[in-house]
This record gives C-alpha cells, structure tokens and sequence, in this order.
C-alpha cells in the first residue's frame, strides 16, 4: 500500500492513514481503556473466516482486492478477542479508516466509477458552459474549451484519475466525523450524506482545475491546476463534514415563559 | 497483563483459551498458508486448449442474414494491445441505403494462456477512446439452433456516443454495442463473472473468448432495430464459433 502511495499520487492520503488512526486511538483512549473487558471466542472466529476467504481469493481465484480487505476481519478478530466487543465497537471507526487506505484495483475501479464519473464530467461541462465566452465539448473523460484566451484540455485524463481521490475525501469525512465521540443520530446523518458531499467535493476538484486552466492558461498537466484543485477541493471536504457534524438544526422552538412553571403548564404552555 | 486505573492496578488482561487459539492460528497462517495455495494452485493449474480452427480463418459468407446486402473488410488489432493473436475483426457496411445501421462490427478475441487476463469491456475502453457512455444493461438472446442449454443467452448492451458529441457544434455518432464471455463452455456477460469461471476449480484445461459486435447510427432513434441487427449477427456467428471453432464443455473437462 505503501509503495502504491508513493508511485500514485491520488493514492497518497494512505500515508497519512496511520497517523489518522493513532490520533483516533489517541482521542478515544479513555473510553477504549474503560471498556477493556473479557475476550470472545467470535474473534477467533472472525479471524479464522479472514484467513479462510483469503486463501480462496489466492487460490483457486485470484483477487488482489478481496485478499487485501481480509485484513479487516483479522484485525476485528484480533480486537475481539483480546480486548471484547466493546473495544470493537469502538475501534470501528480506524477499521474503516484502513478499510479506506486498501486501494481499490486499477480494473475495479475503471469499471465501478464509470456512472459516477460521467455524471461528474456532464455537470462541471454544463457548469463551465455557463462560464461568459467559453464553449465546453466532452470527448470521452476529457473535457476541451475554446474561448478568447485560447483552447484546449481542461484537464487531461484528470477525471479518471481524480476520480480516485473519491477514498481520500471519505477519509477526511471518517477522521471529522469520529474525532470526537459524537451521537449516534449525527454519526447517520454524516453517513447518508457522505456519498453527495464526496460526489461533490470531486466534481468542485474538477470545476477548480478546469476554471484555473481557462482563465489562466495553464497546461492542463502543468501542477498549477492539479494542486489548487486538489487542496480546495480537500478543505471542502473537511468543511462540508464539519458543517454536517456541527450544525445545530432547531427542530424546537423554545418558548419564553413567565418564569412560573407550574403557571406556564396550567396556561398549556408547558415546560 | 495489567493497566493503570486510577492508582490501582487492576488485571484485566489474561491468556484466555480463545486468545491462545487465535495466536496459533494466526502463526499457522503465518508460516504455512501461502506455501501450501502456492502448491495446491500448483498441482491444479489448469492448462491451455488450442482453438479448434483459427479465428482468421472463419467464413463470414456463411452468416446467412450478412450474406447480401452487406460489405465487409477485415479490420487489423494490436495482438499485444489484445494480448491473444486470436481474433477476427470484421467491419460490415451496408450496400443500399435503408433503415437500420449502415456500420456493423464483430471481434472476437480467444485466449486460452492460464496466464492470460479477462480484458476491458467496451463500457471501460470505448471512454478512454472519447466515449460518452449513455447506457449499461443487459439484453435475452434467443432463438438460438443448437450448442446452448437454454437456447437463449443473457447479453451486456452498451449505448454510446462516439467521439465529440457534446457542445454546440458536436458531431454525433451513437453505437449501440453487445457482447458475452465464452468461458470454458459457458456464456456470461461481465468480466467478474468470467474471472470466477476461469478461478472454478474442476476443468483440466481454461479459454476464454469475448464476442462482441456493434451497430454505429447517426440517429440514436434507429436504436430498436440496431439491436435487433446486433441480436441476429451474435446469434448467427455464435452459432458457427459454438460449433466449429470453440472447444467444448467436455473438452476442457477431460482429465
């Protein structure tokens, strides 16, 4: 994972992974000592299960990504059965956060993201289109413009590999929403609400490059528009999950009484 | 093992049976279970099966519904973009002008090298040519004479806009694209399925083959009889591969 890390650059936020996870660890080690408890059998269980889906993905099949995900299991295996289900519980959120470092292989993805990816293209070229003095085409992934300072790619092959970073934008979202121990109603609502705000943090990354390469002329491969694209559209991200997890939605309104309870109640204001 | 609680000590870790046992198999694993895949992949590789004739040599005059009104022309591939040098690539145009598409393609590709990888399916590298995909799905083909089960098959059916399609001054081109796994006997339509055929333990020897043919329109509305072209030209060149060329369900099973 590491050496993909490094050959990739869309696969770098896994660097990072590990230290995301000790700072997790680092947050919750009170409740996680707390609940140190008796071990269960069900570890055993789930490691052997890890090991036994493993070896089919090595043999007679051969699939990289389901062998490497078994780590998963294993390690919830582990916790379980050293420590008890209430660590386990509790160590969820750095088991997605590994879940998240596993790169996805190259096939899987190409096939898996083509819906997503098309519509993220559709959208930033009908938002660019919009754009005074500019004219969008889509060829395939890529998106052309012509306009008075000239024509050419927005972003070669960016949307494809970009598309990638989709793991490092729900990564961002995991550590926000689980850097604190927050309620379970706000911990669902992040979760229903990931998959637009990642969708959208990729399709800002793409609308970045791609109005950075219009209106400065950059190469559309030059870093200029890559890395500006990537950091705005990496603090979108971190914003939008702190906004989901720190808004205070006023389902009640409090009323103003007389200071009199029992006053307040018999007039059917009540408490 | 023992942690700090306050200022008493308290022991809250000990060696318990599950604990050991999980160790043990952890170290079990550790040491043995890559060893012993590597020589159970070993002792059942499966091996490799020629192709009963060679895919150039196939008569596209014996498609009985392309065998009038219709051009062809071979059209060369990359043996190593393919990665097989089995393959027949056929380009059919039609004579007259009617309704219905005026450009068809077949490919077939077969491999039979265990080594060999289950390539990219159109939806992956049509966009990477300046696709546009439009449509994913699948589609029944039946009526088939002979070599099937079912007498029927299930089909991936793409729909795609071929190169600058979109802008203010886009030439369209729309492609109504079909195509179906051949793996050791059996037909399936993704390259999952088709890799999970390959893994399955059983067969003495492993090939694979995607047929695949496509119906380019300049109006997307021509779609229903594009597919309905599509339909009988997979149907009619499935069945000559099916029963001439393809080794058989028994063939790659014989030990």
């Amino acid at each position: 994972m590491v050496a993909g890390a490094y050959s990739h650059s869309e696969a770098a936020h896994v660097l990072i992974i590990p230290v995301a996870i000790l700072l997790l660890a680092y947050h919750r080690r009170d409740a996680l000592r707390e609940h140190v408890g008796a071990g269960s059998v069900w570890g055993t269980v789930f490691v052997v299960i890890g090991i036994i889906l493993f070896s089919f993905a090595y043999w007679p099949f051969n699939y990289g990504y389901v062998r490497n995900l078994m780590i998963l299991p294993v390690l919830a295996g582990v916790i379980l059965v050293a420590c008890g289900g209430s660590v386990l519980k509790r160590s969820l959120p750095m088991l997605l956060l590994v879940l998240l470092a596993i790169p996805v292989s190259s096939r899987l993805w190409a096939a898996l993201i083509i819906r997503p990816e098309t519509y993220t293209i559709a959208v930033t070229a009908a938002t660019l289109d919009k754009l005074p003095g500019v004219d969008i085409q889509i060829e395939g992934v890529d998106i052309f413009y012509s306009s008075a300072n000239g024509s050419g790619c927005v972003a070669l092959g960016e949307s494809n590999r970009g598309a990638r970073l989709l793991l490092a934008f729900l990564a961002v979202g995991v550590f926000v929403v689980f850097s604190r121990i927050r309620p379970m109603w706000r911990v669902i609502t992040a979760a229903v609400l990931a998959m637009p705000i990642v969708l959208f943090c990729n399709f800002f990354r793409l609308l970045c490059w791609a109005v950075v390469v219009v209106y400065t002329g950059a190469a559309p491969e030059s870093g200029l528009g890559r890395n500006v694209s990537l950091v705005c559209s990496l603090f979108a991200s971190y914003g939008l999950f702190a906004i989901v997890c720190s808004a205070r939605p006023n389902l009640f309104i409090e009323e103003i009484g007389t200071g009199d309870d029992d006053a307040d109640i018999a007039d059917g204001a009540g408490p | 093992m023992s942690m700090i609680a306050g200022r008493k000590m308290v022991s809250v870790w000990h060696v318990t049976n599950s604990f050991m046992l999980t160790a043990i198999v952890l170290v079990l694993a550790a040491v043995g279970l890559r060893p012993a895949l590597e020589a159970a992949a070993r002792h059942y590789a499966k091996t490799s099966i020629d192709i009963r004739q060679p895919l150039g040599e196939f008569d596209i005059s014996r498609l009985p519904s392309f065998r009038d009104g219709w051009e062809y022309s071979f059209a060369g591939a990359d043996p190593e973009g393919i990665g097989t040098d089995q393959y027949i690539h056929v380009l059919f145009d039609r004579k007259t002008s009617g309704s219905g598409p005026d450009h068809l393609e077949l490919f077939v590709t077969y491999y039979s090298d265990p080594r060999d990888k289950v390539p990219h399916t159109p939806e992956v590298c049509s966009r990477q040519d300046g696709a546009t995909v439009q449509e994913i799905s699948t589609i029944l083909i039946d009526n088939f004479l002979s070599g099937l089960d079912n007498q029927q098959i299930r089909a991936r059916l793409l729909r795609y806009q071929n190169k600058r399609s979109a802008g203010k001054s886009g030439q369209r081109t729309n492609v109504v694209d079909m195509y179906v796994f051949y793996v050791e006997g059996r037909f399936c339509y993704t390259r999952g399925q088709a890799r999970w055929m390959i893994g399955k333990p059983g067969n003495q020897h492993t090939f694979f083959s995607k047929i695949e043919v496509a119906a380019s329109m300049r109006d997307a509305g021509d779609r229903a009889e594009a597919i309905e072209t599509l339909k009988t030209l997979m149907r009619e060149a499935l069945a000559i591969l099916l029963a001439e060329y393809f080794p058989s369900r028994e063939d790659v099973s014989r030990r």
